[in-house]
């Protein structure tokens, strides 16, 4: 043991590319996340753009029917596990911890563990790029398009090697912030003191832990199905196509909550602290988070309404489907109620959450128009669903996870993003989002399917999707501006300091950016908004009183805060499992690579999993 | 601001493209202009839902706005403190309510819907007044006709001719990967689920030609898994019927050119022509592509990727100009488009199982014209 641990000591360095190898630091582990997922992000948005050359005229041959598939199917696939989800985690790990009033996450190392797997999960999805053998069967993968007869390149094997390795990074990052949340709140901070973001990522977690096992065992079939050859999905030989379906589904409608909870909590903290005015009716839009994550479970087979499974079924899902529509009308409400009556700064994350208010409603209610089943039989599969989901994960995810930046930033930083760059890269994005994907709706209605890499002229599509492509424009401004915003701002932007907002929660409480130990003294909690209640402690009279930061001035005094060292283990661990994800694929190529792969990745495996239990402390 | 005004402006224009384009332009697969029961049906739901969602729109998106130009923070007082209002337990009750009563009056006709749509109205459910087997291939439409015994009574493909008024039932299935049909104008779609029977209906309310396609993921060319649906008046449906009964034309001296360009190039191995004797299209019995035995009668080629009207006529014009023209056959006879396909089909559908054949121009000719002499 010695000598194992003595191999590798503990790393020292706070600079340089092993520092950032070995942090465990849960801010840098946010940064990583944040500029991994943002770079997916980008990937993601070419290849829709790509996408959009192809349609914007009828019978076009720009791109070939066959990377077409591939790029629709990277595109959901990379905007959902590799952008939206991990920038989600990004908030997660900068956040969640600096709100709850903690040093770290609970498990630091693991922490470092699940985005080192992520990373790894994130190339091997994209290794397909290099052949042009991407996955080309829709994210959704449907049995028995996706076997070796007809899906014969080693797509699939990315989509499922891949999607296997994201899981376990998903499942690491879901245990710890539960356990997190549910432990290392500050003193005082009871569950319905926590802040309404670390409580959808509380709820979000549970989710993750939840729905990911059931993918896995999709995958796992569908792996044994190619690799070994067994009949899972083989109809022929007695296997069942829409099994594939029922667990594809079960998993990811819960994943559309994982993909928009954190967006919705995000908001949650963005209007209250814009308005100068408590999240309205906190108890019922944590409850609504509670409740439509739970419905989330009972809808499934609403993507499945033409799949056949009976009028009986049929009526079942439309119902709990509808039902959904209860809590997330009442959030909606609830944000409404949060505005009125408040002193409203029109700064730049304002916009965004105001543009998710705008957006997301529209996407709930054309939801309601393919909740109701037969409606749905005509929807299903065509562009008024693509205009629905990016109404939802474009106007909702992501127009929160832009105004979380521009919120966080600061704090992140020390510095801020230019409020005048930010309002253009608003409005660039909101006309872009509008005229892209609101043609799209009528485009669905008048009858053009999704996943077509091309359509024939004048079936009445022509215009609109001239209109929807020409406007993707707007949006490569907007972000593009946005990227430069941050880029110019990490630099030369103006100075924050702790709390640039007058914002309510403790985040805002220690210096920006925060120390590497947080909070100097764990603070002690007396009421929500902890932090807005120390400010402003009378309030029939709202005098602000000064709150002593959390740390910046003591920072001396505390230079003894012990603080988990970093380590190498998480890399090597995660290195051990990215080669095992590979193996197979390897093996295909040639059994010595294979092999060689799967030992190496084993023996770091154990080898790290060795030192990592038995490394020293320091 | 005005950013919800500006949302209500995009949206007012979009609604009203969406409500005039339905009946001025030619929209062949629009879920708009419903010519059957089971899309009526689909289209009274949307439209019911549309309008309360309109309603539920101007309401958010005025609110957002009204809220938004009254309380935002006026120059020299942007520090100030509203009232740190936490709650209101009636109004939040009155907002949980609401939403729940909307939900009811939707789920209602909604559920009557599935009823109404799922199977055929019960009067035809034993006695079905005709059957149709739809058969999914990557990436083209099989279509069985069963008589009243529910035997095999003919075999065609990719264009579906119906007789108007008269309840269909279709059963479906696939020969290899999911596949979903539908036909817009008539019904939406279901699911063509390999090793499952699923079954649909529909009926057409007035004569025309539908465009549809398959909306399921299938592969590469799925875009061009198209299909087009006759409705026809019963005797015109009758006559097209009683000529798919029969066997192929008999075989002429002028057609002979081109059975030997049909043979030389394996055609037969995947495509049946029935003869009217065993060894008249002598062994031409394969099944992997569609029967051929009328195959001059079709106005669409390869599951409607191409139409055999001129090469420089688009699809929307196609389907204005196809159920008025009677004579639309003879709209190209150069057949430009048919002979693309027959030249070198991968070029026009990526991944479609028939070879480049890379025909001369004598042979092209030869077999066009023996291919549409089956009529």
């Amino acid at each position: 043991m010695a000598m194992l641990g003595g191999l590798l000591e503990r790393p020292t360095g706070t600079t340089g590319i092993w520092s950032w190898l070995t942090t465990i630091d849960h801010k840098r582990i946010g940064t990583l996340y944040l500029v991994t997922a943002f770079f997916f992000f980008l990937v993601g948005g070419i290849e829709a753009s790509l996408m959009r050359l192809q349609l914007a005229l009828p019978d076009s041959s720009i791109i070939s029917a066959n990377v077409f598939s591939q790029l629709f199917t990277m595109h959901a696939l990379t905007m959902i596990f590799l952008a939206i989800m991990p920038l989600s985690v990004a908030f997660f790990n900068w956040i969640v911890p600096l709100q709850i009033g903690a040093r770290d996450v609970a498990f630091p190392r693991l922490n470092a563990l699940s985005y080192w797997v992520f990373l790894g999960g994130a190339i091997i999805l994209n290794l397909g790029w290099f052949t042009m053998t991407a996955p080309a069967a829709g994210w959704f993968a449907y049995a028995n398009l996706t076997n070796t007869t007809f899906s014969p390149t080693n797509g699939m094997d990315f989509y499922v090697l891949g999607l296997l390795v994201l899981g376990t990074s998903s499942l690491l990052g879901a245990f710890n912030f539960i356990v997190t949340i549910i432990n290392l709140r500050a003193p005082g901070m009871s569950l319905m003191r926590m802040p309404i973001f670390t409580w959808m990522a509380f709820i979000t977690s549970f989710l993750l832990a939840l729905a990911m096992p059931v993918i896995t065992i999709g995958l796992v079939e569908l792996g044994f199905d190619r690799f070994f050859g067994t009949n899972f999905f083989v109809f022929e030989r007695g296997g069942d196509v829409l099994l594939w379906q029922h667990l594809f589904w079960v998993f990811g409608h819960p994943e559309v909550y994982i993909l928009i909870l954190p967006a919705m909590g995000i908001i949650s903290e963005i209007l209250p602290t814009f308005s100068r005015k408590p999240l309205f009716g906190f108890p019922v839009v944590v409850f609504s988070g509670l409740t439509i994550a739970f419905l989330g479970w009972s809808v499934w087979a609403h993507h499945m309404f033409a799949a056949g499974l009976g009028p009986v079924p049929d009526a079942v899902f439309a119902t709990t489907t509808m039902a959904i529509a209860i809590p997330t009308g009442v959030k909606v409400f609830n944000w409404l109620a949060t505005l009125w009556g408040g002193n409203i700064q029109l700064k730049t994350p304002m916009y965004f959450a105001l543009g998710f208010i705008a957006l997301f409603t529209i996407g709930g209610l054309s939801g309601m128009t393919h909740a109701a089943a037969p409606s749905d039989l005509q929807q299903t599969d065509t562009y008024y669903i693509v205009a629905h989901l990016h109404y939802v994960l474009f106007g909702g995810s992501i127009m929160a996870i832009l105004g979380g930046i521009f919120y966080w930033f600061p704090k992140m930083t020390g510095r801020m993003m230019s409020d005048y760059q930010g309002k253009w890269s608003f409005w660039l994005v909101m006309i872009g989002m509008n005229m892209t994907f609101g043609p799209m709706h009528y485009l669905g209605l008048v009858g053009m399917p999704r996943r077509n890499f091309t359509y024939p002229e004048a079936m009445g599509w022509d215009v609109w999707n001239l209109v929807a492509s020409l406007s993707v424009l707007f949006m490569i401004a907007g972000i593009g501006l946005f990227v430069w915003n941050a880029l110019r701002s990490a630099r030369s932007g103006e100075v924050a300091g702790d709390d640039p907002w007058d914002a309510r929660t403790l985040e805002w409480a220690m210096s920006s950016p925060p120390p590497h130990y947080n909070f100097a003294e764990i603070p002690v909690v007396h009421g929500r908004d902890a932090l807005w209640e120390q400010k402003y402690p009378d309030e029939e009279h709202a005098a602000p009183r000064p709150v002593p930061a959390g740390g910046a001035e003591e920072a001396d005094e505390h230079h003894d805060i012990h603080m988990p060292s970093p380590s190498y283990f998480p890399f090597i661990v995660a290195l051990g499992i990215f080669l095992l994800g590979i193996t197979l694929l390897l093996y295909q190529a040639s059994a010595v690579a294979g092999y060689a792969a799967g030992a190496i990745g084993m023996i770091l495996l154990l080898w790290g999993s060795y030192g990592w239990i038995f490394e020293p402390t320091d | 601001m005005g950013k919800g005004t500006q949302l209500i402006g995009v949206l007012t224009v979009f609604m009203a493209v969406v409500l005039l384009s339905g009946c001025q332009l030619a929209l062949p697969q629009s879920t708009l202009n419903p010519a059957g029961d089971v899309a009526q049906t689909q289209q009274n739901l949307f439209v019911f839902i549309f309008w309360i969602a309109v309603v539920i729109f101007i309401g958010v998106q005025g609110f957002l706005t009204i809220a938004v130009l009254k309380y935002r923070a006026r120059r020299g007082h942007e520090n100030d403190v509203p009232p740190q209002t936490h709650g209101n337990t009636p109004l939040e009750i009155g907002w949980t309510i609401a939403p729940s009563l909307i939900v009811i009056a939707i789920t209602i006709p909604t559920v009557a819907g599935i009823g109404a749509t799922y199977d055929p109205p019960s009067e035809y459910a034993d006695d079905p007044s005709m059957t149709i087997e739809v058969i999914g291939h990557q990436w083209w439409w099989e279509y069985r006709y069963l008589d009243e015994n529910g035997d095999l009574d003919f075999i065609t493909a990719n264009e579906l001719h119906i007789p108007v008024d008269t309840v269909i039932n279709l059963k479906l299935s696939s020969n290899d990967v999911i596949h979903s049909f539908s036909v817009p104008r008539l019904a939406g779609s279901r699911d063509v689920v390999p090793g499952r029977v699923n079954r649909m209906w529909l009926n057409a309310t007035e004569t025309g030609v539908y465009a549809g396609q398959c909306k399921e993921f299938c592969g590469d060319s799925h875009a061009l898994m198209r299909t087009v649906a006759f409705a026809r008046e019963p005797a015109d449906y009758e006559a097209w019927a009683e000529n798919e009964r029969q066997p192929a034309v008999d075989m002429t001296a002028a057609m002979e050119p081109g059975w030997v360009v049909f043979q030389e190039n394996a055609c037969r191995g995947c495509h049946t022509i029935e003869g009217a004797t065993e060894d008249e299209y002598e062994l031409a019995i394969g099944v992997t592509g569609p029967n051929l035995s009328h195959f001059g009668s079709r106005v669409t080629i390869a599951a409607n990727t191409l139409h055999k009207g001129p090469a420089d006529m688009n699809m929307g014009a196609f389907f204005e100009d196809v159920p008025t023209n009677p004579d639309f056959m003879q709209r190209d006879p150069a057949a430009e488009n048919l002979k693309r396909w027959l030249n070198n089909a991968p070029d026009v559908k990526p991944g479609t199982e028939m070879p480049d054949l890379n025909l001369t121009d004598q042979q092209l000719d030869d077999l066009v014209f023996f291919l549409e002499s089956l009529k």
